[in-house]
């Protein structure tokens, strides 16, 4: 039982911060020209340097194979540093796909390329019901003789503009037959495919992407023809857990910011955080941050371990770290007065991210009401989270 | 970073799960899980207190000089955890975890001799004297006197919110010696024999209709000077090390997550009887959960990350800041979940069957409200953390 970063773990946090403190300088950032392309060439060719590309990635192609604690680490660090490439959607979750799903040739296709940075998979996919996260997706694919056709609406993809690859994921029902969830792999460049140009609220290039009627050969297909649910639901949970990372990392900062500043605000004649209410507030704040590391840690510590239900252990740490983050981030702005709600200081943007961050595959809330159901059909809850050793141990 | 137990911890875990299986029987468990108030009664873990006695396992953070059985802090967390989850009675705390440290850091050799054993073999029941009606939170300013006379104090005034007083055959108490100069640096640390002249306790009745506390007060009881535990005036410092230490090696998840399956035994109950789970009780279930899981991790992480009888400093406040109020929120889980039933105030009680069992988690509930209160007020506690982890550069 070992409970601290190792220290190649932590060569790598120092390493991140380092570089993203330098690349990300508040204001400079703020002045940078937004790109018009998914995501600025030349910070990913940055990342690509540091490996940060391959990070999850098996190392046949390039990766690093770093984990769930691994891949946390960094995202802790660009959360902190307020990072608006679409390293999540295409790295932790396009990437990742295919590396699970896709064939050994898809795999020798697609996987180098991305690790080095000269191509970019974005991820086409929302579940039909937007009550639920582990949902079917909402487009849906029809199965042609020579090939497949997709039907829906538009989808709101991160990192889409440019990217060279589109993954798209769809439910397939023929009738009589047992269907599921097929994933495609498809050119970014492919005629047919339409791009209206986004944001997301916090910051990072999108586009809504037209698939309606899209018309796939068979090569398109990523893997075999049989259902991907299970690879999708995990590396969707996968995306989740980093994300929490993310969040702990914009937590921190913006809790640490509001710190400094309310110990040089002066008002009334003193410093605000020398009012008791202000004190009790940190504190508060300082304990969700807190708690908000160890979840993430339990939660990826879990996912390596592969010892639990993923989308359990998703909604769990979602749960926890959803509603800290909600907490931290109004208090960051209140303390800090109207000065909080401009654009001048980095909190408004920690606002956004933490915003963003909980809008990103369900809330705190949905994530809650499926967390329960499933516990409470599981009893697993009864037993020790920490001291359990196998998914079929009982007392 | 890993969670995996090595051979030696998995092998020390099934010797406590099999010390388990033939040592606690039903009618321990049973008592354990119809209690409602803050400790079980002593013919509960009084048994308990002896079988874990026998097998040296009644003192876990004891230094091994003192008995104790050298385990490591990842150790004791497994051993507390099994025997939780197992529905051991809960050790009584106020001599094993309050005093005795107390009394091995301050005390002379003849006080180690005459009280440290018989903590030890589970022979005496404690009781502290801290709080009075005017020191609650600012226990500082605690007004029982205690006057020199000959070789003995002879005290004077009353302490109050004494959990288990009428149990007690002794109490550890902060007495005023000494009225110039800081309040704090008056006051003296005393063990008292409850048995002696002049001590009268009285309950006091509180919402959940267990009687847990009492008012104590003293009337010129005369008290040995060789009682004193420390020098005169040191008793402050005592009292200080006490509560850091007492929050320092506390392991709180253990009996919330016995707590937790308490409630869910309850939802089985209910389910007997024809009621599912609402969708606002799977929410709150979630959430519940989802806090234990990541308490038990923060805990289980500071654990293993100090040696024993080591302080894991300021994080000890925001675990048990957080400790008292999820078990609130578990013991709100618990009335939520038995909808309408909570709306029955409970007569009948220590009955092991369904009714009996559901009729635990109203009073249990009215009873949690004192754990953001006793031990430390929430806001104390935020106040420390503010002093402690927000404003530490400075």
């Amino acid at each position: 039982m070992r409970l601290i970063l190792s220290e190649e773990q932590e060569l790598l946090a120092s390493s991140a911060s380092s570089l993203l403190q330098k690349e990300y300088e508040f204001q400079a950032q703020r002045k940078r020209a937004p790109s018009t392309d998914g995501c600025d060439g030349r910070i990913w060719r940055l990342f690509a340097q540091m490996g940060w590309l391959g990070l999850p990635l098996p190392a046949e192609f390039g990766g690093f194979e770093a984990g769930s604690v691994g891949t946390g680490v960094l995202l802790e660090a660009m959360g902190r540093h307020l990072v608006v490439e679409p390293y999540l959607a295409c790295v932790v979750l396009s990437a990742c796909l295919i590396a699970e799903q896709g064939t050994p040739a898809q795999r020798q296709e697609w996987l180098p390329g991305i690790v080095e940075g000269r191509r970019r998979v974005a991820l086409a996919h929302a579940p039909r019901s937007s009550g639920s996260p582990w949902d079917i997706p909402a487009t849906s694919a029809v199965r042609l003789r020579d090939g497949w056709r997709l039907e829906g609406g538009p989808l709101f993809v991160e990192g889409a503009v440019g990217a060279g690859g589109l993954l798209v994921t769809a439910r397939f029902s023929p009738p009589g037959e047992a269907g599921g969830i097929r994933l495609f792999l498809l050119d970014g460049a492919m005629s047919g495919l339409r791009f209206e140009p986004a944001m997301t609220a916090d910051g990072i290039p999108a586009a809504d992407v037209t698939v309606n009627g899209l018309q796939l050969k068979p090569g398109h297909l990523l893997g075999t023809d049989s259902d991907a649910g299970a690879v999708l639901r995990r590396v969707c949970a996968q995306a989740i857990v980093a994300s929490c990372w993310e969040a702990c990392g914009a937590m921190t900062a913006a809790y640490e910011q509001t710190v400094a500043y309310t110990l040089q605000r002066r008002q009334f004649g003193q410093p605000l955080a020398q009012f008791q209410v202000v004190s009790h507030r940190l504190a508060e704040m300082a304990v969700c941050c807190t708690e908000a590391r160890a979840a993430c840690e339990l939660a990826s510590l879990s996912m390596e371990r592969g010892d639990a239900e993923p989308c359990m252990v998703a909604s769990t740490v979602k749960v926890k770290v959803g509603r800290c983050a909600d907490y931290v981030s109004k208090e960051a702005v209140q303390l800090h007065g109207a000065i909080g709600m401009t654009n001048e200081l980095p909190i408004a943007s920690y606002f956004r991210k933490l915003t963003a961050f909980n809008a990103r595959g369900g809330g705190p809330q949905l994530h809650a009401r499926s967390l329960g159901q499933s516990l409470l059909a599981s009893g697993t809850w009864r037993q020790s989270r920490t001291l359990a050793q196998g998914r079929t141990e009982t007392a | 970073m890993n969670l995996d137990l090595d051979e030696d911890l998995a092998a020390f875990r099934a010797d406590v799960r099999a010390f388990l299986r033939d040592n606690l029987d039903e009618s321990l468990q049973q008592g354990q899980l119809l209690t409602t108030g803050i400790y079980p009664e002593p013919e509960i873990s009084g048994p308990w207190h002896a079988i874990l006695s026998r097998r040296g396992w009644l003192a876990p953070a004891w230094p091994v000089e003192y008995g104790g059985p050298g385990w490591s802090p990842v150790q004791r967390f497994i051993f507390e955890m099994e025997c939780a989850l197992a529905g051991a009675p809960l050790v009584h705390p106020m001599g094993i975890r309050l005093v005795a440290p107390v009394i091995m850091k301050f005390g002379t050799a003849a006080q180690k001799a005459q009280y440290l054993p018989r903590i030890l073999r589970g022979e005496d029941y404690w009781c502290q004297g801290f709080s009075e009606p005017g020191a609650g939170s600012d226990l500082a300013a605690l007004t029982t006197r205690a006057a020199p006379d000959g070789d003995h104090y002879v005290v004077n005034g009353s302490k109050i919110w004494t959990t288990q007083a009428h149990h007690a055959n002794q109490m550890f108490a902060l007495v005023r010696t000494g009225n110039e100069g800081r309040k704090q640096d008056g006051i003296t640390f005393v063990l008292v024999d409850m048995n002696l002249p002049g001590i009268t306790v009285r309950p006091i009745a509180t919402m959940g209709g267990d009687h847990d506390v009492n008012e104590v007060f003293f009337d010129n009881v005369r008290v040995p000077m060789s009682h004193r535990v420390g020098p005169e005036g040191g008793g402050w410092e005592c009292a200080k090390y006490l509560l850091e230490f007492e929050r320092g090696a506390g392991i709180f998840s253990p009996r919330l997550r016995s707590q937790l399956k308490r409630v869910g035994l309850a939802i089985d109950a209910m389910a007997r009887r024809g009621h599912a789970p609402s969708s606002d009780v799977e929410a709150a279930f979630g959430e519940t959960v989802a806090d234990l899981d990541t308490f038990e991790m923060l805990e289980l992480r500071t654990q293993a990350r100090i040696r024993p009888q080591q302080s894991p400093g300021p994080v000890a406040s925001v675990l048990k800041l957080r400790a008292s109020r999820l078990r609130q929120s578990i013991a709100q889980l618990g009335v939520q979940a038995i909808g309408a039933q909570a709306l029955r105030w409970p007569e009948r009680r220590g009955v092991a069957d369904d009714e009996g069992l559901l009729g635990t988690l109203l009073p249990d509930y009215l009873n949690s409200r004192a754990y953001t209160i006793f031990g430390g007020a929430a806001e104390v506690q935020l106040g420390i953390i503010a002093k402690t982890i927000c404003f530490a550069g400075g």
